[in-house]
């Protein structure tokens, strides 16, 4: 594959064997984001778990305290008022019937859709179609609720879901490249502690086994996972 | 992951193992192997749970999922292809069938608000145990396994009674791959696949993280999927890191050191005896003499296992048939309105030796029970010649043969007449000796089946021999001895077979069937694959002229279009500049005819006409040069025009 020349500057910087420090690796893509849109931070967190177990099983959500820097496009399905409660706190599509008609359509061209208990029953039986996409409002994720003004905030505020998938890895995006650094590191300290809380109790050996971090075009930095858990575990 | 303790079993009082230990890890992909017999099929039996040891424990992983293919398959009824694989996902099945209950009970409005709270979690919680098990991509997961084994789109929704015995295997086969186990254990699966889908099944085993365990006479499919050997010999099984074919240097190695052994022992015992012989009544020596005798006792005796014994088999000559023992004329079948032959007239001869190939479900198997008279076509007629005595050797072997019957019986049911004592020699020749005849057909195992059916085969007389995939679960040495038998056989002969290599020595025509009619090809099996090369590629060829001419065809079109259109859009200006070519060749000529004028000393002497026709001369000549300039311009945007189209 042809290597192109930013990637091979990068390369000259960069050591693949060296694991960096949360900051430094944060401050090194900063500083080698060449390319023309604001490149987002990524992690990748190998587990020692196998999710096809279902007490192995890792997920949740982390409201990252400085946002991730993306819009979010909010649909609330929920009847009269509430609908209109969620429209006022920035829900950009709320309501009912129509949007039922619509995602059974095929139309789903938002990030996250919330719902209140009542209309569960109708919003169920569009798994088809939301099912692949991962849009289904669930109890667990907070987007099925009565609160929906409260869960509109907080998702618009970054909060975000995450789940360990086949490999035993997490992914999950941490903010933009025009963020500070300290904002990224607080964003990628709150999701380690996500992690780390979420630790099943059946998983046997070492929990974290390795820790990325990466630009959206950019390389893939090794992290010091041990100085990194340990500082987010005393904090 | 699987762990066996002091295992025993007994078949008919002789144990098919002893004491037997062994572990089975995740990853692990087996081999097992063994002769005829010696209880692999019970093995995986046993590991599956579908029997029980005498002794022993087997021990297995708390919710570990083992996928069996057993030799002998079952036909699926009553649900299409694709419904049937799809029940092998009993965890997704059970998670649909909640969720239609939760979702129904949500809709009921008359539940109280806290049901309805602990519904919705509910509904959560089989939403995410959804996605855990990537309940989306299910459907196209199952289309490629059913692709890669061979299954076409049209086939899915077809239902699975329609499939013939090979196909009915490819279901379970499916199911089993499908369902993620920890543990695969397959029985011959190799019997029934083609070339092409056993390529497949090789990449998708080579690719899988279940362990395997393999019971297989296709030296190619177990060498190239498995990484270990299990081995039963001399009632024990051992275990071999490295692959068959390692294994079976091994087993060499192993031979030559045990025959070495062997001697040794004989040397250092007919040692012991001479000195016993020699001093037994010195008393002087008596205490030695007696230590030796002890030595002489505990000695433990290497035994060599013969060597795999082999089937003995010859054909009893036969009395001759006709010189056309069969005639088809215009034969049609239909299965459930589908039809697999169309039309079909053959005229067989006396001492052909036929192989019948196809693709699977071309209809092999229904043309010979149709010959053998054990179906009656849709439509035609069959004519037997004179004499023609048919034996039919089918592939599902249990069928045809009684389960509670003993060996025994088993002949006997075939030809009455014939004396015990002479079924007894037939059936030593097929291995089974002593107690084994008393043996009920159940117990027999896959191969041992065939065996049986081959020696029913041989007590009929026939002058006319069907046999439909007799190969399938005969070990190499067994194929080896029925190819000479045949080879030697005088009479008629059909084979259905995919095994080159085996039919090769024995063909002298072959029976293509294909698209529901047949090709005769005369000459051996190599003739035929040959011929039908040549005749792909000259499909190929015709393809490829085909395509050619299109495209000469489609090149002189698009021309033709192209002209069109540089025609239309040059139009306009090419008439503009028509137009004023012919205007700028006017004025070419009334300036020269000015010049003229003005050169006329009668012009030029008189001041007034000289005068007027020099502004006459000035005006045309910037007329002309206004034109020039347009003309220019407008053959500038002609030619950028043309260049368009170039």
């Amino acid at each position: 594959m042809k290597v192109s020349k930013r990637i091979k500057a990068i390369n000259k910087i960069i050591s693949k064997e060296k694991e960096y420090s949360l900051q430094e690796a944060i401050k090194i893509l900063k500083e080698n984001s060449k390319v023309k849109f604001t490149e987002s931070l990524d992690c990748a967190i190998r587990l020692g778990v196998d999710p096809r177990h279902a007490d192995q099983m890792v997920r949740g959500t982390v409201s990252l305290p400085h946002g991730t820097g993306k819009k979010v496009t909010v649909l609330v399905v929920a009847k009269g008022q509430a609908a209109q409660d969620a429209l006022q706190a920035g829900a950009e599509y709320a309501g009912f019937e129509e949007y039922i008609e619509k995602i059974k359509n095929g139309w789903a061209d938002v990030d996250v859709i919330i719902a209140t208990p009542d209309v569960m029953g109708e919003l169920g039986k569009l798994g088809r179609v939301l099912g692949p996409k991962g849009l289904m409002p669930n109890p667990k994720s907070g987007t099925v609720t009565q609160d929906v003004v409260k869960a509109v905030k907080e998702v618009k505020a970054g909060k975000i879901e995450f789940r360990v998938e086949k490999a035993g890895i997490v992914h999950a995006s941490l903010g933009k490249l025009d963020f500070t650094v300290e904002q990224l590191t607080e964003n990628a300290k709150a999701f380690l502690q996500t992690i780390m809380k979420l630790k099943p109790s059946s998983a046997k050996g070492q929990y974290v086994k390795s820790l990325y971090l990466s630009s959206t075009m950019g390389p893939g930095l090794k992290i010091n996972k041990d100085e990194t858990v340990f500082a987010t575990k005393t904090e | 992951m699987i762990d066996i303790k002091n295992l025993s079993i007994q078949f008919t009082g002789e144990n098919l193992f002893e004491n037997v230990n062994i572990k089975i890890s995740r990853h692990d992909k087996i081999a097992l192997v063994g002769s005829n017999g010696t209880g692999k099929s019970t093995l995986l039996k046993l590991i599956f749970g579908i029997e029980q040891p005498e002794t022993g424990i087997i021990q297995k992983q708390k919710g570990i999922r083992i996928g069996y293919l057993p030799q002998d398959i079952n036909s699926f009824k009553g649900q299409t292809l694709f419904d049937e694989v799809k029940t092998s996902l009993q965890d997704i099945q059970t998670l649909e069938e909640q969720e239609s209950i939760v979702l129904s009970a949500l809709n009921d409005l008359s539940i109280s608000e806290e049901d309805r709270n602990e519904l919705i979690d509910e509904l959560g919680e089989i939403h995410q145990r959804k996605e855990e098990l990537d309940f989306y991509s299910t459907n196209s997961k199952i289309e490629k396994i059913l692709i890669g084994l061979g299954f076409k789109e049209k086939d899915f929704s077809r239902m699975t009674d329609e499939f013939s015995g090979g196909w009915q295997m490819r279901i379970q086969m499916a199911k089993i791959l499908l369902a993620d186990n920890d543990l695969i254990l397959m029985d011959e699966p190799t019997n029934h696949l083609d070339i092409d889908s056993l390529e497949w099944l090789i990449s998708y085993l080579q690719s899988t993280t279940s362990a395997l365990i393999i019971v297989s006479h296709d030296r190619h499919f177990v060498t190239s999927v498995t990484n270990k050997t299990l081995e039963i010999y001399n009632k024990q099984i051992n275990f071999y890191s490295g692959n068959y074919l390692q294994y079976l240097k091994f087993k060499d190695e192993r031979e030559i050191q045990l025959i070495s052994l062997q001697k040794q022992q004989e040397k250092k015992v007919k040692e012991l005896e001479r000195f016993i012989e020699r001093f037994r009544y010195k008393a002087t020596k008596a205490k030695q003499v007696q230590s030796r005798i002890k030595q002489l006792e505990k000695i433990e005796i290497v035994e060599i296992l013969e060597e795999e014994k082999k089937v003995e088999l010859h054909f009893p000559s036969p009395t001759m048939s006709g010189i056309i023992p069969v005639e088809l004329i215009d034969i049609t079948h239909s299965f459930n309105d589908i039809a697999v032959l169309k039309n079909i007239n053959l005229q067989i001869e006396r001492g052909d030796k036929i192989a019948i190939v196809g693709p699977n479900g071309a209809g092999k198997t229904t043309l010979t029970k149709i010959i053998a008279n054990k179906l009656h076509p849709t439509s035609g007629k069959i004519i037997y010649g004179n004499n023609t005595i048919i034996s039919y050797y089918e592939q599902e072997v249990a069928d045809s043969i009684n389960p509670d019957f003993d060996l025994i019986d088993a002949l006997e049911d075939v030809n009455s007449e014939i004396p015990i004592g002479r079924i007894r020699t037939i059936l030593g020749s097929f291995l089974f000796s002593g107690d084994d005849v008393f043996k009920k057909i159940k117990v027999l195992s896959g191969g041992e089946k065939s065996r049986i059916a081959l020696a029913r085969l041989l007590l009929t007389k026939s002058n006319f021999i069907i046999l439909d995939e007799p190969t399938n679960h005969l070990d190499f040495a067994s194929k080896e001895i029925l190819q000479k038998a045949l080879i030697e056989f005088s009479g008629t002969i059909m084979i259905v077979s995919h095994d080159i290599d085996f039919l090769k020595p024995i063909v002298n025509k072959v029976f293509e069937l294909r698209n529901n009619s047949i090709k005769i090809f005369l000459g051996g099996i190599e003739n035929y694959l040959i011929k039908k090369q040549e005749l792909d590629r000259k499909i190929e060829v015709e393809e490829k002229e085909n395509q050619t001419e299109k495209s000469r065809k489609d090149q002189k079109r698009i021309e033709a279009e192209l002209r069109q259109k540089r025609y239309v859009a040059t139009k306009e200006i090419k008439t503009k500049i028509e137009k004023l070519e012919n205007e700028i060749s006017k004025l070419e000529l009334e300036k020269i005819e000015i010049e003229n004028q003005l050169a006329d000393p009668k012009i030029f002497s008189n001041p007034q006409i000289a005068k007027n026709t020099n502004s006459l001369y000035e005006k045309v000549k910037s007329d002309l040069e206004n034109k020039y300039e347009i003309w220019s311009s407008l053959s500038n945007q002609l030619e950028e025009i043309e260049k368009q189209f170039k």
